[in-house]
C-alpha cells in the first residue's frame, strides 16, 4: 500500500487555506483614511490651513471588543482584566494595507517591527534597521557621521552586549546621545533632499502589544527625551501601529496624545459577513451566519474552522443549529483531535510550547522538538521551510514578520516566532486534556525542552528574549513539577516586582495561573496573594485590597495564620498607594510587631525604613529620621544594598526639608553612585536611579544651580519613562516646571505642571497636590490671584484629605499671600496661623520664613514698611536656622528692599532692622546683617547717615 | 444485479435522491460544484449495496450511472476498464469547436482514455453518475487519480461522484479533492430490519437460532449473514456450547479476519486482531489509557518510545478503519458493529478475563479522575462508574447499582449532576445492561435533586 508521502509535496502538505479573509474594501478604507486624514500632513508647506490643528501622525488599529473601555477602566472593574482575545484579522489588513501602500508610494522607506520577534526589541539594533532603509530609499545619501560614532562605541565596547569591564551608563545615555547628535546631523544633510511632499518614513509594528510589557517601546527610543515611536527629526513621519487593545489614555507613554493618534478599530466578523463566506462555500447558509456568529463571537479563525468543517461534512447546518458552545468548541476541533495528519500534531506541540495566552515561541524550538520526536507516522520529520508553510495557512497561527522589509511585506524573511491566537490554543489545549489528561505526554514534551535549554549555552540577548525564555522555562518546569515550578515563579516573580517590571510579572503570573485547575487549595490562595501584589504594583491599590479581603474570607485559617505578615505588608503597601497614610502607620507597625516576634532582624530594618517615608509624608521629619538612621544602620553593615541606597536617599531629602542642603548632597550623590552600581550588576532598575536624580534636582535648584538641576531632570525622565512610572513623571514634570517659572517661563511652567497633575490625577496625591500648587505660582506670577486662590485651595483641600501636612503648610503659605492679595485679610490671617502651626510642629523653618517673607512683600506694598521689615528679618531670623546660604538669599533680598526706600527712610529703617536682629538674640551667630545695615549706614552720604539718637543704642 | 429493496438506508437514500433529482435539471441552475457523496463503514457494512441501489435509482432518473470497482492490490487506473466499455467513443480528430479533448498530459493511461469519454457523456447526457466501490483512502495515487479526474473535468461539470470506502475521507483528501463533500457513515441496522434481513437469509430459523443471531450480530449485516448461513441447515444448534464455539469461529474467521482485518498482509492479522479485542473493552480509550492498557494486559504491542502510543491510535484507525475519533465521547472507539461482535467474543469465550479487564479499567478511571479537570473529569468519572457495573457479576448488578454511584455523593453536585446526565443518556451503557437498564435509570433518577 503507498503511504501517503508520496504525493507531490506542494499538494499534500499545502493546507488549501480557505479564502483569506476578505472583507470588500477594508485594507482600502483603511488606506484611503490614512491618505485622507493624515494628507495634510504630507504637504510640504507649513502654511497649509490645517497646519494649526494638532497632527495626527499615528494610525492605532485595534480590535473593536476593546474599542468600549481603555484598559484603565477595565481594570477598574471588579476582576482583573484578562487577556484579549484578538485575532480580528489586523495582521492580515496590515499587509494588505502595506501592499497597496507599496504600490502608490513604491520608494517610501518602510521599517517594520514584529512584537513577537523579542529579539528584535533591542534599541540599538532597531535604529540601524531605521537607518538602513533610510540609506535604501534616499540612496546616495548616507548617514555617514552615525556610522563614524557607531564603529567608534562598538570599538569601545558600549554598544550591547557591554564588553566586560566597561563602565554601562543607565540606559546608555551617553551612547544614545552620541549616536543621536551624529544622527541628527546626518538627517539634517538629507532633509534638502527629501521629497517634498508625502510621507519620508512609515514606522511600522505589528503586535504592539507584545511591546507594551517590560522593558516596552520607550526602550526602543534613540533620542533622549523622546517618546516612542521615535521621528528621528524627519518630517511628515507616519506611524501604523497594530494592537489588540486602544491605547491605554492613562499609560504615560500615551497619554496626552489624543491628538496625535488617529484610532481605528477592527471589528469582528458580522452575522452578515460570516453568512456571505457561507454562501462562498456553497451552503445555504439561511441563520447560519447568526448562529455562527453568537458562537464565535465573529472571530476569524473560529468562523474559518467552522465554515470547513461544514463546508466538508464534519458538520452540517442542523448541527450547528443545535450544537451547545462546549460541544461546538469540541467539534471544531475533531479534525486535531484526531490527528489524522501531521499538521495537526505539530499545532497540538505548538499549544503545549506555547507558555502563555500572549507568549510567542521561538520558531526553531517548535522544530527542534519535533525533530526529537517520533514523527507523525509515515512522514519524516519536517524541515523549517515546510513546518512553516504548513502553519501559516492556519488561520490562528500568528507568525512574526522579520523586520528587514526591504522587499515587501509579502516577501518576508523566515519568521522568528509562532504563537497561537488565544482561541485556538483553547480548543488546543482542550484536545490535549482529551489525549493526556495526567500531563505523561505534555510532561515528556517539556522534560524534551527543559534538556535543550540545559544544553544551550547562556547568550548575551535582549531583555525581551531573555523574559521570554524565562517565561518558556517556566511552563515547563511547572508542568513537570508544580512544587518546582511554583519555586522558580517566586525566584522571578519576586525580581521581576521589584525592579519595575510588572509586564513580565504579569506574564510570569498568567503561566502559573494556567495552571490553576490542578492547584492545591493552598496554592491557589498563594497565586491570590500574588495577584493582588502584582495588582499594587500595576498601580491598582483598591482592586488589590478587594482581592486581600476575599482571600482573608475565603482561605483557610491556617493557611491564613502562614501568611499573616504578608497580607498585612500588602495591606500596608495598599494603604500607602491610596494615601491612606495613617492607616499605613497602623498596618507597617503590624508587620514590625510580626517580624520581631520572628526574630527577622532584616524585615524588621526594611520596615522602619519604610515607616520612615511615611512620617516624611505626614511632615514628621525627625521622627522619619530616626526609623531611616535605624534602618541605615542594620543596612550599611549586612542588609541589602539596595535598600542601603534608597534609605541614603530617602534621608538626603529629608535633609533638604531640614535645610541641611550640604549633608543632603552627600547622602544623595552617594545614594545615585549605588544605585548606578547596582544597575550595571543588573541588580537594579531603572527607576531606582530617577530616584536618585529626581531628589537631586531640588537640591541643585535650592543652591541655584538651574543648569545642573536641570541636567538631572533630564536623566530622571529618561529613568521613568522607561519603566513607565506615572508618578515619577509627573513630579519631574512639576520640577520643571519649577525650573520655567524660575526662568520666567511661564506659559511653559503651567503646561508642564497641567500635565504632570493630568498624569497623575486620581491616583498620586502628593504629586497632584504638588501640581496644583506649583500652577498656583504660575497663576500668582502672572498677577491672576483668584485663579491663584482657587488653586492653592484645592491644593490645600487635597492635602488635608491624605494628611499631607506638609504640602498643607506650604498650599496656606502661598493660599496666603494670593487671598491677602485680594484683599482677603482674615482669611489670609487664618490661612497663616494655621501653616504656622503645622510648620512650627515640624520645624519647617524654611516655610515659617517664606511666610513672613509674604507678610513683608504685602506690608511693603501697601507702604506699611515698618511692618513689613518687621517680617523680613523674621523671615531671615528662620532662614538662619533652616539654611546658611537661604539665610543669606533672605538677607541679600532685605537689603535689597531697605536700598529701594527713599534715601532719607534708609537710616532709620536699618537702624531699626539692626535693633530687631540684636534683640532677637542673633546677632552674635549671625552677624552679616547687622554688619551689612552698619555699612549702609557708614556708606549713605553725610546727613543721611545714623540717626540722632540712635548712635550707640546697643 | 441485487433488485431487492436495501434494507434500512432509507435516509442515505433520501439525501442522495435529492441530489440526483437536482443533477437531473438543466444546468443554467446549478453554479455550486457538486458535492462528492462518500459512503463509508466497516467491512461487511453493506456499502456495496447500497451502491448498487443506488445506481438502480440514478438509471432509474435516467441518469448514466458508471460502476467501477476498485480492486485490492491494483492500481484505481485499472478502473478504467470497467468504465470504458459505457462511455461513448469520442471521435479521434475532434471539429473545431469540440469540448471534449484529449485528457491533461502524463495521466495515467485508463484516465487519459476514461476523461474524453467522460467529457463526452456528460455532454450527450446532460449529466452522469460515477460509482466507485473499495475506494482506499489511504492510497495516495488513488487520491492523485481522483483529482486529476475531477480536475480535468472541472467542478462545474454535472458528474456525480459515488464513492464507498471503509474509513472517513481523511481531512487532507477534502482539502486537495476542493469539492463539497457528503460523508455518510452506514451503521448497524435497527432490529426490525436485521430480522428482516436475517429472514431474507434464513427464513426457517428456529426460534433461538434467531434469537442468537440477532443477538451476536447486533445489525451487523456481515454477521447476520454468516450466522444465517450458518444456522440455516439447522445442523448448529445455538443452546450447544461446541456448536456456539463453532459459530463464533464462523464469525471470527469470516467477519473478522476476511472482513475487518481482509485488508491487511495476512502475517500480521492476529497480532491487530489480539489488540483490537483488548480495544473493544473500554467504552472510548485515547494514547494514554491505551499505553497503560497495553502494557498491563498485551506487552508484546509494547512500544518503544511513549509518544509512538500517541500516533497508535491513528495508525490501527487506518489500516483497519475498524477505530474512528468520536468527538462527542473525546476519545477513540470501536466501531460499533465491530466492538459488539468482539465483545460477544470476550464474553463468550474469556468472560473472566473480561471482567478483570473491566475491573482494571474502573481502577484506571479512579486515578484518573483525581488528576483530569473540566469536562474530562466528568467523563472519568462516569466511565469509572460504567466500568465498575459492568465489571460486576451480572446477576449482582441490580443490588451493586446504589453503592457503585454513593461515591458520586462525594462530588459537588454540580459535577454529580452532570455525570448522572451523561449516564442516563449513554445508549451504549443501556444497551449493555440490557434488561437492567431500567432498574439503573432509577438508581440514576434518584440522585437527583426532587423537582421543586
Amino acid at each position: 500500500m503507498e503511504q501517503q508521502q508520496d504525493l507531490p509535496r506542494g499538494r499534500w502538505w499545502s493546507w488549501q487555506a480557505p479564502k483569506p479573509f476578505s472583507r470588500p474594501g477594508t485594507p482600502e478604507r483603511v488606506l484611503a483614511f490614512l491618505l485622507e486624514e493624515l494628507s495634510w500632513v504630507w504637504q510640504a508647506s507649513p502654511a497649509s490651513p490645517r497646519a494649526p490643528r494638532p497632527s495626527p501622525w499615528i494610525i492605532w488599529l485595534h480590535d473593536q471588543d476593546q474599542e468600549a473601555e481603555a484598559p484603565a477602566a477595565a481594570a477598574a472593574a471588579a476582576a482583573p482584566a484578562s487577556p484579549s482575545t484578538g485575532g480580528c484579522g489586523k495582521s492580515t489588513l496590515l499587509r494588505q494595507v502595506l501592499a497597496l501602500l507599496r504600490q502608490q508610494h513604491p520608494r517610501l522607506p518602510i521599517v517594520l517591527l514584529d512584537g513577537l520577534e523579542a529579539a528584535a526589541q533591542e534599541r540599538f539594533r532597531w535604529v540601524r534597521q531605521v537607518v538602513a532603509q533610510l540609506e535604501a530609499a534616499y540612496a546616495p545619501w548616507r548617514a555617514n557621521r552615525f556610522h563614524a560614532v557607531w564603529a567608534r562605541r562598538q570599538a569601545e565596547g558600549r554598544l550591547p552586549p557591554v564588553a566586560a569591564g566597561v563602565r554601562r551608563q543607565v540606559l546608555d545615555l551617553d551612547t544614545r546621545t552620541q549616536l543621536w547628535a551624529a544622527l541628527a546631523q546626518d538627517i539634517a544633510a538629507l532633509r534638502p533632499h527629501l521629497p517634498a511632499e508625502g510621507p519620508t518614513l512609515l514606522v511600522v509594528v505589528d503586535h504592539l502589544e507584545q511591546l507594551q510589557l517590560q522593558p516596552g517601546p520607550q526602550a526602543l527610543v534613540l533620542a533622549p527625551g523622546e517618546r516612542f515611536p521615535e521621528r528621528f527629526g524627519l518630517p511628515r513621519v507616519i506611524a501604523l501601529l497594530v494592537s489588540r487593545q486602544p491605547p491605554d489614555w492613562q499609560q504615560p507613554l500615551w497619554w496626552g496624545r489624543q491628538s496625535e493618534i488617529v484610532t481605528v478599530p477592527l471589528p469582528p466578523w458580522s452575522a452578515a459577513e460570516i453568512g456571505h463566506l457561507l454562501l462562498e462555500g456553497g451552503l445555504q447558509a439561511g441563520t447560519a451566519g447568526e448562529r455562527l456568529h453568537g458562537l464565535t463571537g465573529g472571530h476569524p479563525a473560529l468562523v474559518q474552522l467552522a465554515c470547513e468543517q461544514l463546508a466538508q461534512g464534519g458538520l452540517s447546518l442542523e448541527e450547528l443549529q443545535r450544537l451547545e458552545p462546549a460541544a461546538f468548541a469540541s467539534r471544531l476541533l475533531a479534525q486535531v483531535a484526531a490527528l489524522e495528519e501531521p499538521r495537526s500534531w505539530w499545532l497540538l506541540v505548538l499549544a503545549h510550547l506555547q507558555p502563555a495566552a500572549d507568549v510567542p515561541v521561538p520558531a526553531w524550538r517548535l522544530l527542534s522538538v519535533l525533530q526529537q520526536l517520533p514523527p507523525f507516522p509515515g512522514q519524516e520529520p519536517p524541515e523549517a521551510e515546510q513546518l512553516l508553510e504548513a502553519l501559516a495557512r492556519v488561520l490562528g497561527v500568528r507568525l512574526s514578520q522579520r523586520g528587514n522589509d526591504a522587499a515587501g511585506p509579502d516577501a518576508d524573511g523566515e519568521p522568528g516566532w509562532l504563537a497561537l491566537q488565544p482561541e485556538l490554543r483553547q480548543l488546543l489545549r482542550q484536545a490535549w486534556e482529551q489525549h493526556d489528561p495526567d500531563r505523561r505526554f505534555r510532561r515528556a514534551l517539556s522534560r524534551l525542552v527543559i534538556a535543550s535549554a540545559a544544553l544551550q549555552q547562556e547568550q548575551a540577548r535582549s531583555e525581551a528574549a531573555w523574559q521570554a525564555s524565562r517565561v518558556e522555562l517556566l511552563h515547563h518546569q511547572l508542568t513537570l513539577d508544580l512544587e518546582e515550578g511554583l519555586r522558580h515563579f517566586q525566584q522571578l516573580f519576586g525580581p521581576a516586582t521589584v525592579g519595575w517590571r510588572s509586564g513580565f510579572a504579569r506574564i510570569l503570573l498568567e503561566t502559573v495561573r494556567e495552571e490553576e485547575p490542578i492547584l492545591t487549595p493552598a496554592q491557589r490562595w498563594q497565586l491570590r496573594l500574588w495577584e493582588a501584589q502584582l495588582l499594587r504594583i500595576e498601580e491598582q491599590p483598591q482592586l488589590a485590597q478587594t482581592l486581600l479581603a476575599r482571600l482573608q474570607q475565603e482561605a483557610d485559617p491556617s493557611w491564613l495564620a502562614t501568611q499573616q505578615e504578608a497580607l498585612c505588608y500588602e495591606f500596608a503597601r495598599c494603604s500607602l498607594q491610596q494615601q491612606q497614610l495613617l492607616q499605613t502607620i497602623h498596618y507597617y507597625t503590624q508587620c514590625l510587631e510580626l517580624a520581631r516576634r520572628r526574630g527577622n532582624e532584616e524585615k524588621v530594618s526594611t520596615l522602619q525604613g519604610q515607616l520612615g517615608y511615611v512620617y516624611r509624608r505626614l511632615g514628621q521629619w525627625d521622627e522619619a529620621l530616626r526609623c531611616y538612621q535605624a534602618s541605615l544602620a542594620y543596612h550599611r553593615q549586612q542588609g541589602s544594598r539596595a535598600w542601603y541606597a534608597n534609605l541614603l536617599n530617602s534621608i538626603g531629602h529629608v535633609s533638604r526639608l531640614q535645610g541641611r542642603i550640604d549633608e543632603a548632597l552627600r547622602y544623595c550623590l552617594l545614594g545615585l553612585r549605588v544605585r548606578e552600581e547596582l544597575w550595571r550588576q543588573g541588580k537594579w532598575n531603572e527607576r531606582a536611579v530617577g530616584l536618585s536624580h529626581s531628589t537631586l534636582a531640588p537640591l541643585y535648584l535650592a543652591t541655584g544651580d538651574l543648569p545642573q538641576a536641570e541636567q538631572h531632570l533630564r536623566q530622571a525622565w529618561e529613568c521613568y519613562a522607561q519603566v513607565g512610572d506615572r508618578s515619577g513623571l509627573a513630579a519631574t514634570l512639576n520640577r520643571l516646571g519649577q525650573v520655567a517659572l524660575l526662568k520666567g517661563q511661564l506659559e511653559e511652567a503651567d503646561t508642564l505642571s497641567t500635565q504632570a497633575e493630568a498624569l497623575v490625577s486620581g491616583f498620586d496625591a502628593e504629586v497632584s497636590i504638588a501640581s496644583q500648587l506649583m500652577r498656583g505660582r504660575v497663576a500668582a506670577a502672572q498677577g491672576d490671584w483668584p485663579t491663584a486662590v482657587g488653586r492653592f485651595q484645592r491644593a490645600c483641600e487635597q492635602a488635608r484629605q491624605v494628611q499631607d501636612r506638609a504640602q498643607l503648610a506650604t498650599g496656606l503659605v502661598e493660599l496666603m499671600g494670593a487671598l491677602e492679595q485680594l484683599g482677603r485679610h482674615e482669611e489670609a490671617e487664618a490661612a497663616w496661623q494655621e501653616a504656622r502651626a503645622i510648620a512650627e510642629e515640624a520645624g519647617d523653618r524654611w516655610l515659617l520664613g517664606h511666610g513672613e517673607e509674604i507678610w513683608g512683600n504685602l506690608a511693603l506694598a501697601e507702604k506699611r514698611v515698618e511692618e513689613a521689615f518687621q517680617h523680613y528679618v523674621a523671615s531671615c531670623a528662620w532662614m538662619a536656622q533652616h539654611h546658611l546660604l537661604a539665610y543669606h538669599q533672605a538677607q541679600r533680598r532685605l537689603l535689597e528692599r531697605l536700598l529701594a526706600l527713599p534715601l532719607e527712610a534708609i537710616p532709620a529703617m536699618a537702624q531699626r532692622v539692626q535693633e530687631d536682629w540684636r534683640q532677637r538674640g542673633l546677632t552674635g551667630r549671625y552677624p552679616e546683617l547687622e554688619q551689612a545695615c552698619e555699612e549702609i549706614l557708614q556708606l549713605l552720604p553725610a546727613g543721611l547717615g545714623r540717626q540722632e539718637g540712635q548712635e550707640g543704642d546697643r | 444485479m441485487n433488485t431487492k429493496p436495501v434494507i434500512n438506508r432509507e435516509d442515505e437514500q433520501r439525501q442522495i435522491s435529492t441530489i440526483l433529482q437536482a443533477l437531473r435539471q438543466p444546468r443554467g441552475t446549478q453554479d455550486q460544484p457538486w458535492p462528492i457523496v462518500h459512503l463509508f463503514g466497516v467491512a461487511g457494512i453493506g456499502k456495496t449495496t447500497l451502491l448498487r441501489q443506488i445506481q438502480q435509482q440514478a438509471r432509474a432518473l435516467g441518469l448514466p450511472a458508471l460502476w467501477g470497482a476498485v480492486q485490492p492490490g491494483e492500481h484505481i487506473d485499472a478502473v478504467a476498464s470497467q468504465l470504458l466499455p459505457d462511455l461513448p467513443s469520442p471521435p479521434l480528430s475532434p471539429s473545431p469547436g469540440e469540448e471534449h479533448g484529449s485528457a491533461p498530459h502524463h495521466s495515467p493511461p485508463g484516465l487519459a482514455q476514461l476523461i474524453p469519454g467522460l467529457r463526452l457523456l456528460v455532454h450527450q447526457q446532460g449529466a452522469a453518475v460515477l460509482l466507485l466501490d473499495d475506494v482506499e483512502i489511504g492510497d495516495a495515487s488513488q487520491l492523485r487519480w481522483l483529482v486529476a479526474l475531477l480536475d480535468a473535468l472541472g467542478k462545474q461539470a454535472p458528474l456525480l461522484l459515488v464513492q464507498t470506502a471503509a474509513g472517513p475521507l481523511p481531512w487532507s483528501w477534502q482539502t486537495v479533492l476542493n469539492r463539497p463533500v457528503l460523508p455518510l457513515e452506514l451503521g448497524p441496522l435497527d432490529h426490525v430490519s436485521s430480522a428482516l434481513l436475517l429472514e431474507r437469509h434464513a427464513p426457517t430459523l428456529a426460534p433461538e437460532a434467531r434469537a442468537l443471531a440477532l443477538d451476536w450480530a447486533d445489525g451487523y449485516p456481515l454477521a447476520l449473514v454468516v450466522l444465517a448461513a450458518a444456522l440455516r441447515d439447522g445442523t448448529l444448534d445455538p443452546r450447544q456450547p461446541a456448536d456456539r464455539a463453532r459459530l463464533r469461529e464462523q464469525l471470527t474467521e469470516r467477519v473478522l479476519r476476511q472482513g475487518v482485518l481482509g485488508a491487511l498482509p495476512p502475517e500480521e492479522r492476529p497480532a491487530i486482531e489480539t489488540l483490537l479485542r483488548l480495544l473493544a473493552v473500554p467504552r472510548r480509550f485515547t494514547a494514554m489509557l491505551l499505553q497503560d492498557l497495553i502494557e498491563q494486559f498485551a506487552p508484546e504491542w509494547r512500544q518503544g518510545a511513549p509518544f509512538a502510543y500517541f500516533f497508535l491510535p491513528q495508525q490501527l484507525a487506518d489500516r483497519t478503519h475498524a477505530l474512528r475519533w468520536q468527538s462527542e465521547r473525546a476519545g477513540y472507539v470501536v466501531v460499533a458493529p465491530v466492538r459488539h461482535l468482539l465483545q460477544v467474543l470476550w464474553q463468550e469465550e474469556a468472560p473472566a478475563r473480561w471482567q478483570e479487564i473491566l475491573r482494571w479499567l474502573a481502577a484506571f478511571q479512579e486515578r484518573l479522575t483525581e488528576q483530569a479537570n473540566g469536562p474530562e473529569r466528568i467523563r472519568s468519572l462516569a466511565d469509572q462508574l460504567a466500568y465498575r457495573l459492568l465489571g460486576e457479576e451480572p446477576t449482582r448488578r441490580v443490588e451493586q447499582m446504589p453503592s457503585v454511584l454513593a461515591s458520586l455523593r462525594q462530588e459537588p453536585q454540580a459535577v454529580s449532576l452532570q455525570v448522572v446526565a451523561d449516564l442516563q443518556q449513554d445508549q451504549d451503557l443501556q444497551a449493555a445492561l440490557g434488561e437492567q437498564a431500567s432498574a439503573w435509570q432509577a438508581a440514576l433518577r434518584a440522585l437527583q435533586p426532587p423537582p421543586s
